[in-house]
């Protein structure tokens, strides 16, 4: 299995208190987040907030996440939907709404 | 008893001795005030309001107070006092009423925790509310007072209170602040207005404050349902036009203009939800009045939206 397949695989995604996100969506996808621990409020993109969601409820991988947002990212090849996952993961992140662990 | 039933004289009198006690419901404020202009000001712009006996609770203490010494003497200049400190620099004395005004804002805007209190005009017709938020000349209080002389209800064109329980809003139907060319714009629009003297020279330009309608003073302690949040523009010569707006962009748009939101947590967050799950967004360019009305009574009669 090539390196960067496996980091894909064994990179656990999660929202550290999930009980603390608070979530509202409508219409358009568009997200917006509050987070109880900073008290920072935040716009999603749809895909953020769907990734969001999903982590929200149970730990992922980026594999497993591109698995359930098949549809979303269906006109793209796995490659390039397994880097905009990561590239959103990574904005998630940096706003302390999720983190990584190794496995 | 109410302001109009005082004469300019006992209105003088009350004030110098701190004795006034304005109910803007839900509040009450204590007012103090040796400058004589200040009283002319509340008979014209409350006089529909009710005053509340002098042994009253008060939620606001304010007063308004000419500086004394040489420098008073010769550049006469008015301070805002809250609770008896000294808040805000000092004004020239012909902006004293208006001081008044922007005292009585902050006094809400900062304390009334009871409420999700956004910085937006709102008007009702029908028990649903029209909520106008926007920056500074964006045109919401123009636009707010062109709909209240056609029929729709004032709350206010500064500060809507959202009761986070139960999810309807209150305003506390204060004056209209108008600035630079909305004056003359709201006087031709509607020549029965009652405005203060327009005071040049401040901060916000030439202002002056239009009277609320006495019927919108007479409901002001009835709710309002909120239905729509409309983001008003005024561009020179442009059709009118109503567009959808996200809800998501519109609710982060009424949390950053609450000045309160930061303060309730989760509480807020909910609140601004639950607020814009019962409203249609709208983004509403326009630059006439009358088209203006019209589009707000079609959205009110459902041909809209």
């Amino acid at each position: 299995m090539p390196e960067r397949e496996r980091e894909h695989k064994s990179i656990q995604w999660t929202v550290p208190s999930s009980d603390s996100i608070l979530l509202r969506v409508w219409d358009d996808g568009l997200t917006v987040v509050y987070n109880d621990v900073s008290g920072d409020t935040h716009l999603l993109s749809p895909v953020a907030g769907e990734i969001l969601c999903l982590l929200k409820s149970v730990s992922h991988s980026s594999e497993s996440l591109l698995l359930e947002l098949e549809e979303a990212f269906s006109a793209q090849d796995k490659q390039s939907a397994l880097d905009a996952i990561e590239t959103v993961l990574s904005e998630l992140e940096n706003i302390n709404l999720v983190s990584s662990a190794q496995n | 008893m109410k302001i109009s039933e005082y004469s300019e004289k006992q209105l003088v009198d009350l004030l110098k001795r701190g004795h006034l006690l304005l109910s803007l419901k839900p509040f009450v404020t204590r007012v103090q005030s040796d400058i004589v202009s200040i009283a002319r000001d509340i008979a014209l712009m409350y006089g529909d309001f009710e005053t509340c006996p002098i042994d009253s609770f008060a939620d606001f203490h304010v007063s308004v107070v000419q500086e004394t010494g040489i420098l008073g003497w010769m550049k006469p200049r008015a301070r805002f006092y809250f609770d008896g400190r000294p808040s805000f620099v000092p004004l020239p004395v012909d902006q004293a009423f208006a001081m008044l005004e922007w005292g009585l804002n902050w006094c809400i805007a900062a304390h009334s925790h009871q409420y999700l209190v956004i910085h937006a005009a709102v008007v009702e017709r029908e028990g649903r509310a029209a909520i106008l938020p926007g920056a500074p000349g964006a045109g919401k209080s123009t636009l707010c007072a062109a709909l209240i002389t056609r029929g729709w209800r004032l709350l206010s064109d500064e500060l809507a209170l959202f009761d986070m329980e139960t999810s309807v809003l209150y305003g506390t139907c204060r004056p209209v602040n108008l600035k630079n060319t909305s004056i003359d714009i709201i006087k031709q629009f509607a020549p029965q207005v009652v405005m203060t003297e327009s005071v040049a020279d401040t901060t916000k330009g030439t202002i002056a404050l239009m009277r609320p309608p006495t019927g919108s003073v007479s409901m002001v302690e009835s709710p309002a349902h909120p239905a729509w949040v409309v983001l008003p523009r005024y561009l020179p010569s442009a059709p009118p036009k109503l567009e959808s707006h996200s809800r998501a962009e519109t609710f982060m748009l009424i949390a950053e203009q609450s000045f309160n939101y930061d303060i309730h947590g989760a509480n807020g967050f909910n609140a601004v939800g639950n607020l814009i799950d019962r409203s249609q967004c709208y983004e509403f360019t326009y630059s006439k009045l009358e088209d203006a009305v019209s589009v707000f009574d079609g959205l009110c009669l459902g041909r809209i939206g």
